[in-house]
């Protein structure tokens, strides 16, 4: 089959390899229909995340058919035939974890677990198309998939939607939404995200949903602070505004209810502080540039929340701890815990609340990969999500 | 209680800097077979390193004295009960599903049983071993019969917690490894040092019992590995620590 494949810092390559098999009793196979890039995969193309090996598959945003299940996969949850979207954490839903709804913390799915424990005192779960230290599960932008413990994340589509519409349950959809959850937004709230990428859009709209008066969303790429507005947002613009100040004033010296970053580890920015960060991290010194969190941490109100569903990596200074003891913020993260999201967004799909079809700027066959990992990560050509076709050249020939 | 396991010395697995000379050379000419595809001698200049390494650090013991025992444990909160997690262990037949480098064990009458572990470049080491102690419910111990290959002890304890309807299980192995010094730097040289072994032994023996399976990426799909991608592979242990992707033996067996 054909695979998208790390093979170095900013080099993709699409290689023929052998199909995936069945590995484990509870294992599928998914023939993929749909797959994207993540901007949390440019932060693997810039190679910033340790413990990627060349030679990895990569993808987690990915939907297909099921045409292979493992013997003790529970048929009446998962079959052959059936159309599904791929969660991209993997849980067993049989540990503490799973059980208390903390997907993306199951303790059961990442065969490294003990090198994520070196970095982090436990591991979290498993990631499909991701590094070493989660799991290294080859990943699916790919014609085909090999999905551990089939019968608990995949989600199974119902007749009449497209793949547009539903591929990001995958992931970002469902990502935006808790980043926003985690905001404990109150009716009338006023919720400041920082990123107008996929998973800031996202953000935005959940945010309405869940009852914000207001979301102030900070970007500086043009069409997408339009896509923000699109959404309902009022937008900062960081090349031509203080953020800090301008939050101040919109908010009459009250500062938002709750920040997000939306952002993570690849921050831009203007001054002093951004030089120190980018400086640290190209010498290697540090995995992240805590731009933005420092602002969310500055922004908030006194007693507010600041939300990070952006990735970070590694062990960061410069982050005003201060400021967040002594105005008493309460701190919310993790990577998605998808089962929690996949169905009752699904259902606002169906309803017809939300189209995420929105997002989408560039349909491209995998072969233009490695070209489309650049463009995203430039944001060239009003790039805001890529949607891969694994098989637009097969059905070509 | 208190076991009865004394505070034996355990050197560490780590080459000194005086040894650093002898590593470079043997990685640099291990490098080199891999590049130019020669796993042969990729291999051989990794084992002679090991060699030399351990015959000094045996000639160390010898001067000091020092006991070449091991001992490992570790120990792992489990969802389920202590009852389930006994009945699977106290069948010792079920241990190879659990810790890879055993290939089986057999168990015959009066508590005895015959263990087969794979050694250094696909040999076989086997033993006898008998239960020392049978708690129902609560605890296991074993050891090998005197004159054994592989003299060794283990014993596993499961108490209930943290919360309701959980157990904690902790095992604890003291051994000798076969061949003595060689033995223990190979297997630390491939990933088979005694302590991590027994954590990542009971951390499958936890998913086993939680998930029905052993989460595994060996086997899977990915594109030219190159250097970069089998050092990676070494240094993750990724090979040497995963339960074997032989599907149709695996997939029998079902907690």
């Amino acid at each position: 089959m054909k695979a998208v494949c790390w093979m170095g810092k900013e080099k993709m390559q699409v290689h023929d390899v052998p199909d995936p098999k069945i590995l484990n009793p509870r294992d599928a196979i998914v023939r993929i229909t749909s797959t994207c890039i993540c901007g949390s995969d440019l932060h693997l193309y810039d190679g910033l995340v340790p413990t990627l090996a060349q030679g990895d598959i990569l993808g987690h945003e990915f939907m297909g058919e099921v045409v292979e299940v493992g013997p003790a996969v529970d048929r009446e949850k998962l079959k052959v035939g059936d159309r599904v979207v791929v969660p991209f954490t993997i849980a067993c839903g049989h540990c503490e974890s799973c059980e208390q709804q903390l997907w993306s913390l199951c303790d059961n799915s990442n065969p490294n677990a003990w090198v994520a424990e070196k970095l982090m005192g436990y591991s979290p779960s498993g990631l499909f198309g991701y590094t070493h230290m989660m799991g290294g599960y080859a990943g699916g932008q790919a014609q085909y998939a090999r999905v551990p413990f089939a019968d608990m994340g995949p989600i199974k589509i119902p007749e009449g939607l497209k793949d547009e519409q539903v591929v990001f349950l995958s992931d970002i959809f469902p990502t935006g939404y808790m980043g926003a959850e985690n905001c404990d937004i109150k009716p009338g709230d006023t919720v400041a995200i920082w990123g107008c990428g996929p998973v800031g859009q996202f953000a935005i709209r959940s945010a309405f949903m869940l009852g914000a008066g207001r979301v102030i969303a900070i970007d500086h790429v043009r069409d997408r602070l339009k896509m923000a507005r699109d959404g309902g947002a009022e937008t900062l613009n960081f090349d031509e505004v203080d953020v800090l100040e301008a939050l101040r004033d919109m908010t009459g010296n009250h500062g938002p209810d709750s920040c997000m970053d939306a952002v993570g580890m690849e921050a831009w920015g203007h001054g002093l502080q951004f030089m120190y960060d980018r400086a640290k991290q190209k010498l290697r010194m540090a995995q992240d540039r805590v731009l933005v969190l420092r602002e969310c941490i500055q922004a908030c109100k006194k007693g507010g929340t600041v939300s990070v569903p952006g990735v970070y990596a590694g062990f960061d200074d410069k982050i005003p701890l201060g400021a967040f003891m002594n105005k008493a913020l309460v701190f919310k993260t993790g990577q998605t815990h998808m089962m929690r999201y996949m169905k009752p967004l699904l259902e606002r799909i169906q309803k017809g609340e939300i189209n995420p079809e929105f997002v989408i700027s560039h349909r491209l066959p995998i072969s233009q990969a490695p070209d489309a990992y650049k463009m995203f990560r430039d944001k060239q050509d009003h790039c805001t999500k890529v949607v891969l076709d694994p098989w637009a050249e097969a059905a070509a020939a | 209680m208190r076991h009865s396991y004394g505070n034996s010395s355990e050197r560490s697995s780590m080459a000194s800097y005086a040894e650093m000379p002898l590593i470079l050379t043997a990685g640099m000419i291990s490098a080199y077979g891999l590049i130019r595809r020669k796993p042969t001698l990729a291999a051989s200049a990794a084992l002679s390193a090991v060699g030399l390494l351990a015959l000094k650090q045996n000639a160390e013991n010898v001067e000091v004295g020092q006991s070449k025992q091991h001992t490992a444990s570790a120990s792992f909160a489990i969802r389920c009960s202590p009852e389930r997690a006994y009945r699977i262990w106290r069948d010792f037949e079920n241990l190879p599903r659990f810790m890879p480098h055993l290939e089986s064990v057999a168990t015959g009458t009066g508590g005895q049983s015959r263990w087969t572990a794979l050694g250094p470049l696909g040999s076989r080491i086997s033993w006898n071993a008998e239960i020392v102690d049978d708690v129902e419910n609560e605890r296991i111990s074993w050891r090998s019969l005197p004159g054994s290959q592989v003299e060794n002890r283990g014993m596993i304890e499961f108490r209930p917690g943290p919360r309701e309807g959980g157990t904690i299980a902790t095992l604890r192995m003291q051994y000798l490894p076969p061949g003595g010094a060689i033995g223990k730097a190979f297997a630390t040289f491939f990933g088979r040092n005694p302590e991590f072994a027994a954590r990542e032994d009971l951390r499958r023996f936890k998913s086993l019992l939680e998930a029905g399976e052993i989460p595994t990426t060996a086997g899977q799909s990915h594109g030219p590995r190159g250097i970069h991608g089998h050092l990676m592979d070494m240094l993750l242990r990724e090979t040497s620590n995963m339960p074997s992707p032989e599907m149709p033996e695996s997939m029998r067996r079902t907690a």
